[in-house]
């Protein structure tokens, strides 16, 4: 369900208040109850002591006419008893006792009748007693009662019970407990009243200030939804500084992230798509199949380690005054990635031109080292180069190297391989002179069986997990393993077996392997 | 990948330049490198012997710098003399049949001596 922010505070203020409320009259309900209870407790008393002391007045006013009592004479007495009552009318009796007989006021026969005091009261022989008692007309009363001492003769000459009225008393108590509950009452009708105050003016004001508080909230919103249907270009504003303020900012430098990679995610792509276009030209400059060639095979692998790489092997027909022979490239251009990519097409190129020219395998490299030779000196960079050519009718090929991998060829014969290595410096370091000075070349005679093997120094050095390096002996020992197969079954081989070496382990230079055999 | 390149001139001799490299030449760091001895070559300073002590690796593009660096310095008068040579790196300049352009020392007082 969804509740929003203005509904959960209105309903959080109305709970609050509601809690401050309950509390507020229960609290004050207690105090208003011990406070009832101690007002009339200390009145109460307060009352006590006042008819304590008329009390004792009165009879003070007995015992100094204890004598008049001591003497039997009554009318004295009788008088007094009547003055008393009139002087205080909430005095509703004094009664004289002498031997359980009622002396004061006179009997009208004369007789004195017996003295029956109110049930619970005796009346003490020193100090008085006190005992409440509601009179048979419903009057509440407050009874003394107490011995009357004369004095002179120190001798007790009757009791007296005084019966005060405690009807003014018990209204005054009750009076002032209505008057404090009703105060009570006030109070917290008041208390309640200022909360419903308090609680309408919360609710109009969560009316007005929350819309004001969730509007950046709202307007941050506003710019999430925007930012999210793909305009990157928009900026939240800042509207408050508080942790809605802050939030705002976060989101903005989200948003600049956000942008950011976006860009870097096109340009990466952009840049996946070019390398995509490199590598299908640079495959496209690779042969498109080997040559058909009668009694020989051949085969050829290249992997790149990157996307393009400066590895590459050519098969170029070739036609020397109508005799056809079969030309073999396999060269290594310093770098790895587009600079060598860039540099394996101009040496292809410059290759293909000048072995057109060229008689012999040695002056193609001499030609297209004085080609390349400033290009290199430029780029930092020279290239190795195997070229060796086939002549298929003499069984025959003829072989010049530049600073290349030495070529190795499996003779059938021996079961064994034979490794040439030729002088030759890489192409594009050295002058023409100093070039040609130092080529060299081989004739290399293939019988039956024989398989030429020429690679580049990625073979040996792919490496795995462990940095072992596959080396030339496990290469070596996968060709003669195929040594029966067709010579493009055996370049696959090598290259399914360097795979398994490595395990995936990422391959660290291109990857070039041609393999000339004769059936 | 590690890699760290030191240019100090030699002790006695201040006309050469010791270039001690360690870790790995790759192609990235032989071109900075190839920079800074560049910048020592044009500098007059083409007396340089590299010493290859601490090399780990150097790829082909780190043997191109070293070829071409060569050529700069026997241009100006100097040369650049390998010392301490790694038998594996070796193997791999007679590979690629650089050896012997390069004059190759044992040890660096022999390849300053060499001047």
């Amino acid at each position: 369900m969804r509740v929003s922010i203005r509904v959960k505070f209105v309903l959080i203020i109305l709970g609050l208040l509601l809690v401050t409320l309950g509390v507020n009259w229960a609290l004050t309900l207690r105090r208003h109850e011990s406070m009832e209870r101690r007002i009339t407790a200390r009145q109460q008393e307060l009352l006590h002591r006042e008819l304590q002391r008329r009390a004792l007045y009165i009879f003070s006013m007995l015992t100094a006419n204890a004598e008049s009592l001591a003497v039997d004479d009554y009318l004295t007495l009788n008088t007094f008893v009547r003055q008393a009552k009139e002087a205080s009318p909430d005095v509703r009796y004094i009664h004289l006792v002498q031997n359980g007989k009622l002396v004061v006021p006179i009997p009208e026969d004369g007789v004195a009748p017996d003295y029956a005091p109110v049930e619970g009261l005796e009346a003490p022989d020193t100090g008085l007693a006190y005992q409440d008692h509601t009179a048979e007309d419903g009057e509440p009363m407050v009874v003394v009662a107490g011995p009357i001492v004369d004095r002179a003769a120190n001798l007790r000459v009757g009791f007296a019970y005084v019966g005060f009225s405690s009807r003014k008393i018990v209204e005054e108590l009750a009076r002032t407990q209505v008057d404090f509950r009703e105060a009570g009452a006030r109070t917290r009708w008041e208390i309640t009243a200022l909360a419903l105050g308090v609680l309408a003016l919360g609710f109009v004001s969560s009316l007005l200030i929350v819309p004001l508080m969730i509007r950046p909230i709202r307007r941050l919103a506003a710019s999430v939804r925007r930012v999210g249907e793909g305009d990157l270009e928009h900026r939240a504003t800042r509207l408050s500084n508080d942790e809605v303020g802050d939030l705002a900012d976060h989101f903005n430098d989200m948003v600049v992230n956000l942008k950011k990679a976006q860009e870097d995610r096109i340009e990466k792509e952009r840049m996946k798509q070019e390398m995509e276009v490199a590598m299908e030209i640079q495959r496209s400059l690779f042969p498109q199949s080997v040559p058909k060639t009668p009694g020989f095979s051949c085969g050829a692998v290249y992997a790149a380690a990157r996307e393009v790489g400066g590895d590459y092997y050519d098969f170029i027909h070739l036609d020397y005054d109508g005799e056809s022979r079969l030309g073999i490239v396999v060269a290594d251009v310093t770098g790895k990635g587009v600079g060598g990519a860039i540099m394996m097409a101009e040496t292809r190129s410059v290759m293909r031109a000048q072995i057109q020219k060229a008689g012999t395998p040695a002056e193609a490299l001499k030609l297209t080292n004085s080609v390349l030779l400033p290009d290199m000196q430029k780029g930092i960079m020279f290239v190795t180069m195997f070229y060796g050519m086939l002549d298929w009718r003499l069984a025959r090929m003829e072989i010049c190297n530049a600073g290349h991998n030495p070529t190795m060829v499996y003779r059938a014969a021996r079961d064994g391989f034979e490794k040439i290595t030729l002088r030759g410096k890489p192409l594009g370091v050295l002058q023409n002179d100093e070039f040609d000075k130092h080529i060299e070349s081989a004739a290399v005679a293939l019988d039956c069986g024989d398989i030429l093997v020429q690679y580049t120094d990625g073979v040996g050095e792919a490496a795995n997990a462990k940095e072992e390096a596959f080396g030339m002996d496990r290469f070596l020992s996968v060709i003669r393993k195929c040594r029966l197969s067709d010579a493009q079954v055996i370049a696959d081989r090598v290259l399914d077996e360097i795979g398994a070496f490595a395990g995936g382990w990422p391959q660290s230079d291109d990857i070039t392997v041609v393999i000339v055999k004769r059936a | 990948m590690e890699y760290a390149a030191e240019i100090e001139r030699a002790k006695d001799r201040k006309d050469v330049t010791v270039v001690k490299v360690r870790g790995f030449l790759d192609e990235r760091t032989s071109l900075e490198l190839e920079k800074r001895i560049r910048e020592e070559i044009e500098g007059g300073r083409a007396k340089i012997v590299f010493d290859c002590g601490d090399l780990k690796y150097i790829s082909s593009r780190g043997f191109a710098v070293l070829v071409s660096l060569h050529g700069r310095a026997l241009s100006k008068g100097g040369d650049l003399i390998l010392a301490e040579l790694k038998a594996s790196i070796h193997e791999v300049f007679t590979v690629l049949n650089l050896a012997d352009l390069f004059k190759i020392k044992d040890s660096v007082s022999q390849a300053i001596e060499a001047f």
